[in-house]
């Protein structure tokens, strides 16, 4: 359930970007959500409809969330892959390590910190932890449209 | 455009913490990690609410010295800190256990991100930071989001070798404005009997807490009842030697 606090980063972020630039509205928003962070976008999205209708240059504003699926890259072997070919070995990998939420659900530490994918996973090719995460590790804001 | 909300999280989550301690080096192997636990519990036992925070990704070690293995939970604000022997407690150790973490920089500074971000603290009087050792991510991520509220306690060894690398240290404190509250000289001497014997030869600690113009020096004794307390899981406090030495470092750090 942690998408609220991201979605009040979210908030606060937009609100200083805003504050910095002088910018009276902000009109639409777009969000890349990396695949490795694990969010609920529906939550995410409710969040964010809920926070920003109390701060006045976001009433209205528009978000659209892209999910990015996450690509993996070896740097022994150069082989590349995806979360879907890696998942059950994680969830094995990760088993003994889910962290409880306050409704009794079970989430991977990667739900908090997606970095934390490298206490996991290994290349499934040739077994090595140096791997590189060449898309959809993080949240990030990438685009914002508003009005002076 | 690339915004990362992780920034303003971690802000948000540091918003009830009154007072950052930096407990760093430089140089490895000082006495960092357990002069940071132990300071973090005597600051306990004199009635403020304590947080300890271990940051080191690679090597942590405060998790052995307060013994707990417990997880945290997770909220709508994000990963609540455990509660260790009356700290709040929060280090990678609970997420991953014994997992290695092998990665490069870049990974490095969002995870350190990703636990300010993501680390509600309660209201607390001091949060005590054990740093590693040098002055990589884990450092520069730490002083950009507690600049405000940091104090740094340096720890040294009389050695030589140690001096240089420690240098480099507060020359970074120093030029990101951070109040460097105390320079502490570990190891610096030994107990036997009714002498004491200085290991490593004639102290430069005076001289370096001159040269970046640090009010206090404390020098802590090498102990070998600490290794004995540690052993069996039992607090560093219990030596009465170190606990009078804490208590010491906690009056300078809250004075
Ligand atoms: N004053 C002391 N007397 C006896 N033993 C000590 C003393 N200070 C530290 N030690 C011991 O020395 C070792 C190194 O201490 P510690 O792990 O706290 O150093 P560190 O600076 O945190 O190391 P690292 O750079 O690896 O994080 C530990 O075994 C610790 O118990
Ligand atoms: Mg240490
Ligand atoms: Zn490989």
């Amino acid at each position: 359930m942690h998408e609220w606090s991201i979605a009040e980063g979210i908030i606060r972020t937009l609100v200083s970007y805003a504050k910095e630039r002088g910018l009276r509205r902000l009109i639409e928003v777009e969000i890349s959500v990396g695949e490795l962070s694990m969010l609920d976008v529906g939550i995410l999205e409710e969040a964010l409809r809920m926070l920003s209708e109390e701060e006045k240059m976001l009433r209205g504003a528009k978000f659209t969330i892209k999910t990015k699926p996450v690509l993996f890259r070896c740097n022994i072997c150069g082989s590349k892959w995806t979360l879907r070919d890696m998942k059950s070995s994680l969830e094995k990998e990760a088993q003994e390590y889910l962290l409880e939420d306050e409704e009794g659900g079970l989430d991977l530490p990667l739900h908090y910190m997606p970095d934390l994918v490298y206490a996991f996973a290994r290349c499934p090719n040739c077994g090595s932890r140096d791997f590189e995460i060449e898309q959809g590790r993080e949240l990030i804001v990438e685009k914002i449209t508003s009005e002076r | 455009m690339y915004l990362d909300p992780r920034y303003e999280m971690a802000k948000l989550k540091l918003g009830k913490v009154k007072k950052a301690i930096l407990v760093a080096s430089g140089k490895g192997g000082v006495g960092k990690s357990l002069i940071a636990t132990s300071l973090a519990l005597i600051l306990k036992e004199k009635g403020f609410k304590v947080g300890l925070l271990d940051l080191d990704i690679h090597g942590p070690s405060t998790n052995l010295i307060l013994r707990v293995r417990k997880k945290p939970t997770g909220d709508r604000k994000g990963l609540k800190p455990i509660n260790a022997n009356g700290l709040e407690y929060m280090s990678l150790t609970l997420l991953v256990g014994e997992k290695p973490l092998a990665f490069r920089g870049e990974t490095k500074e969002k995870l350190v991100l990703s636990i300010f971000a993501e680390t509600s603290w309660d209201l607390l009087d001091f949060l005590v930071v054990d740093l590693p050792p040098g002055t990589g991510d884990e450092v520069v991520v730490t002083l950009r989001l507690l600049r405000e509220k940091a104090l740094a306690v340096v720890v040294t060894i009389p050695s030589i070798l140690s001096l240089n690398v420690v240098r480099r240290l507060l020359r970074l404190l120093t030029d990101e404005k951070i109040l460097i509250r105390c320079l502490v000289e570990n190891m610096s001497y030994l107990r036997y009997g009714n002498s004491v014997i200085e290991l490593f030869g004639r102290s430069e600690a005076y001289t370096l807490a001159e040269e970046f113009g640090i009010k206090d020096v404390l020098k802590l004794p090498l102990n070998p009842e600490l290794e004995e307390l540690l052993r069996r899981g039992e607090s560093p406090l219990l030596s009465q030697e170190w606990k009078r030495c804490m208590s010491r470092l906690a009056d300078l750090v809250t004075s």
